[in-house]
């Protein structure tokens, strides 16, 4: 048994004054030499995304085949090739694209696709489908345990999603869950309160002590530490945000994504250590009557996009943000009876940013060659994972993957 | 292993109950273990007070969309249910069976599956599958309503076999997946006339190959395979094992207890009896290896500390911010437990309930003789000079968290806590806020977000 001090490891816990600074000094602190103002926004589209209904391959005979009563007609769709078409709803992306700053990565998937929502998802978290690590650790916390820096604070990566997902989980839990106003358990705006003052202290300390380690005592320790430290560093994140407040930014009202992008893009302005931040919609798992489902959240998000990289870019932020979009799996290339599509396999992804190279990248797998009814895909997704990883997080993709992926590039 | 008759029987209120309040512990501690248990798992006897909601003659809610009605309904029915262990297991089958008003968007079809749930809670598994698979919202959420005789939508058919009967390794292919489509074909919700129908019309004739058996199956006698199928006895023992005991259930243990499944003829009731009367379920591996979920986080803190229910205003946000919306699970696999329930957000949120529920008894006058002027004050007031203050902390840390042993800084971080800022002769409302506020320490600590 093992015991960890953490009664004068954690200092932090005692030291509200210090924590804008701490933020600056973490900030700075980037691996490799690498500028830290570097920032990845993850985007999951939760329930497996109708790849061939995003992007469409609106010229090949064979997708009106399939797709007689849900495919996009070919009048509707917004070319952005001689082949390739976004759904109509994603018009408002030909922005960002016409400035080369939206990729479309096409035919994305792995080898031996799962149709299991979970299964698969798993998959994309842990950029594993071979199975070949024994630890559940996702990439991005693999990532984060490449940098030292990174792997000790708890704001690396901060998910507005409601719940860590498993691409950030790891035994050293360097990433923390935002959701806006909810009150500070830890902190007290009436510092004349005596009592409260006197209970506070006491709960941080009780906070602070040490426990046995990884114990579930000692993860809930460390939890609700990082729960005291992050509130501060947000709020002052917060703070400094509304100073530059931009309203050009219109983000689409009653809309999840856009909720969640708008928080993002503040806590970016406002300086927030944070280095990837995941986001999620879901919704995508159209079995039936997708046509209209399908159009509403596509629509929302490329509204939610554009806005956020507005608001970006009017804060002088919007080279240092890649966005990049995934989903557990796309879907069956024949519709169903029910006006939907049943379990796929390779779907798209979009990486948008100011920085990045923009356009179609990877093959669009073929309609008429077929596996059991799915696409083969054609982009194995962990290259887009290490494109990124390299080009732009400066990390070493081999290490973070446990192997070597051919670049894309995107960045 | 868990000994003495109260530790244990604290132990299985924690986890069978969700705690009890202190009424109901006199009681239970009358009954003793045996009796106690007999009391949780038979409950068939005991009346519950609780009404159900008021519906219309087709079946509707007063407020059909209004779903945070529905949650507030069922924590009320947790919190004051005499039945506790039936609400628990409703809850578990929700879990199971997931089902969400994200997609289903009705909440008068999701309180009937709410009373389908409690209904089976402790039934006959065959028969809770049978009735949950032609469910109006669970036909809706796995689109065995939009299912064709032509083109069988898949949902339903590979969720049953992957998430509610045998498992991701349970043994069955991409094949049994579409086959078992077919088998469930014809059935459908009429939301005009809130009925729920079969049509041989829509029914896939077809002969099926299901489980290396052939024939023009249907639902009924696909159901019939699967619940035989040995994984559906491994996944479901192993399932409710983890969920009342640990995470780690002996291969011996899930052996005896898929014999139970098929002896018993898949009777709820006694796998989690059998559960329950396991020598693991009172090992010193199970004693506070759970985190809490967050409705068992409030509704044994209401319970414990007797707080009324509508003291309580936001119960339902709360538990929400904690991760947990009832009615509203993330997906068809339910909620992530474990460690999984807790980060900087759902902390946060835990925190602030229990907080917000001491600072109810703090606060209303009514009950200050109850809790934070009954145990805590005696001892505190024993000697003004505070030298019994701790024997008053080790007796509220035992009321709290039983059979918790405390660290050594913890204590001290109490016993600081109760001397600070003493004044040299302390007044009554001085006296509260020290009793309420060692209970606001305990109730915040990590110790109390695990079972």
């Amino acid at each position: 048994m093992s015991f960890v001090a953490m009664g004068i490891g954690m200092p932090t816990l005692f030291m509200e004054a210090a924590n804008a600074q701490s933020t600056k000094a973490l900030t700075a602190l980037g691996s490799q030499g690498v500028p830290s103002d570097k920032i990845l926004v993850l985007v999951e589209f939760g329930g497996g995304n109708d790849g061939l209904n995003t992007v469409v391959p609106h010229m090949d005979p064979a997708y009106q085949k399939l797709r007689p009563k849900i495919g996009i007609r070919k009048q509707d769709v917004v070319q952005i090739d001689a082949n390739l078409g976004l759904h109509p709803r994603l018009k408002p992306l030909m922005e960002l694209y016409d400035k080369g700053h939206l990729g479309v990565v096409t035919g994305v998937g792995y080898p031996n696709p799962n149709y299991s929502h979970f299964e698969s998802m798993d998959i994309w978290q842990l950029a594993d489908p071979t199975h070949q690590f024994k630890e559940r650790v996702g990439w991005v916390a693999r990532y984060f345990n490449e940098d030292g820096h990174l792997k000790t604070n708890p704001l690396s990566g901060l998910t507005l999603s409601g719940n860590i997902p498993l691409a950030f989980s790891s035994e050293d839990i360097a990433a923390s869950v935002y959701t806006q106003g909810q009150e500070d358990p830890f902190a007290s705006n009436n510092k004349n309160d005596k009592e409260y003052q006197s209970r506070l202290a006491a709960r941080r300390a009780i906070y602070s002590q040490g426990t046995v380690a990884n114990s579930h005592l000692d993860f809930i320790r460390k939890v609700g530490q990082h729960a005291y430290t992050n509130t501060a560093e947000i709020r002052n994140a917060l703070t400094s945000y509304d100073k530059k407040a931009n309203k050009a930014a219109q983000y689409p009202q009653y809309n999840e994504l856009a909720r969640s992008l708008e928080s993002v893009a503040k806590l970016i302005v406002g300086g927030l250590s944070t280095r990837v931040y995941y986001v999620s919609i879901g919704g995508f798992d159209t079995h039936a009557d997708q046509p209209g489902q399908h159009a509403n959240l596509l629509g929302g998000i490329a509204n939610s996009i554009v806005a956020f990289f507005k608001d970006l870019e009017s804060q002088g932020r919007d080279k240092d943000v890649v966005l990049m979009s995934f989903s557990e799996f796309g879907r069956r290339a024949e519709e169903n009876d029910s006006s939907g599509t049943d379990h796929g396999t390779a779907s798209v992804m979009f990486v948008v940013g100011g920085s990045i190279k923009g356009g179609v990248h990877g093959q669009y797998p073929s309609l008429t060659d077929l596996k059991d009814g799915d696409l083969k895909y054609t982009t194995d997704f962990r290259r887009v994972y290490a494109n990124v990883l390299d080009k732009w997080l400066a990390s070493d993709s081999e290490k973070v993957l446990g192997g070597r992926f051919e670049h894309l590039g995107l960045v | 292993m868990i000994t003495g008759e109260a530790a244990r029987i604290k132990h299985l209120l924690r986890r069978a109950a969700f705690g009890c309040r202190s009424a109901e512990w006199a009681q239970y501690a009358s009954l003793g273990e045996q009796g106690t248990l007999k009391a949780l798992v038979d409950y068939d006897g005991i009346s519950v007070k609780i009404p159900d909601l008021p519906t219309d003659s087709f079946g509707g809610l007063v407020a059909p969309n209004d779903t945070d009605s529905l949650k507030r309904y069922w924590l009320f029915r947790f919190c004051e249910t005499t039945r506790p262990l039936e609400e628990v297991m409703t809850m578990f089958w929700h879990h199971h069976f997931a089902t969400s008003d994200y997609k289903v968007q009705n909440a008068s079809i999701e309180y009937r599956q709410n009373q389908l749930l409690r209904k089976y809670a402790m039934g006959n598994f065959r028969e809770l599958l049978g009735a949950i698979a032609i469910d109006p919202a669970m036909l809706i959420w796995l689109d065995g309503n939009n299912s064709t005789k032509k083109s069988p939508n898949e949902n339903f058919s590979r969720e049953l076999l992957e998430l509610f009967t045998m498992g991701i390794d349970g043994g069955y292919t991409e094949h049994d997946v579409k086959e078992g489509a077919k088998s469930f074909t014809g059935w459908s919700y009429d939301s005009d006339r809130f009925k729920v129908k079969f049509n041989q019309k829509n029914f896939n004739e077809e002969s099926k190959e299901y489980f290396g058996k052939s024939g023009k199956f249907n639902l009924d006698q696909s159901l019939d395979i699967v619940v035989r199928h040995p994984s559906t006895a491994k996944f479901i023992s192993t399932k409710l094992f983890e969920f009342f005991v640990h995470d780690d259930p002996p291969r011996e243990e899930v052996e005896r207890l898929s014999k139970i499944y098929f002896s018993s003829k898949y009777s709820i009731r006694e796998l989690v009896r059998g559960i329950l009367t396991s020598p693991h379920f009172y090992s010193d591996e199970a004693l506070y290896s759970r985190v809490k979920w967050p409705v068992q986080f409030s509704v044994m803190l209401v319970k414990t500390l007797d707080v009324p229910y509508t003291w309580i205003q936001d119960m339902q946000g709360y538990t929400d911010n904690m991760g947990q919306q009832l009615f509203n699970p993330p997906n068809v696999k339910g909620w992530k437990t474990g460690r999984n329930w807790i980060n900087t957000n759902t902390m946060t949120a835990r925190l602030n309930f229990a907080k917000h529920s001491v600072d109810q008894l703090r606060y209303r006058q009514l009950v200050k003789d109850r809790v934070t002027a009954g145990l805590a004050m005696s001892h505190i007031k024993a000697d003004s000079s505070f030298k019994t203050a701790d024997s008053a902390i080790d007796d509220v840390w035992d009321w709290l968290l039983p059979s918790v042993k405390m660290q050594p800084e913890t204590r001290q971080q109490l016993k600081d806590y109760m001397h600070t800022n003493a004044p040299k002769k302390p007044t009554q409302s001085f006296y509260w806020d020290r009793a309420s506020g060692l209970v606001e320490l305990i109730v915040t600590s990590p110790e109390y977000q695990l079972a």
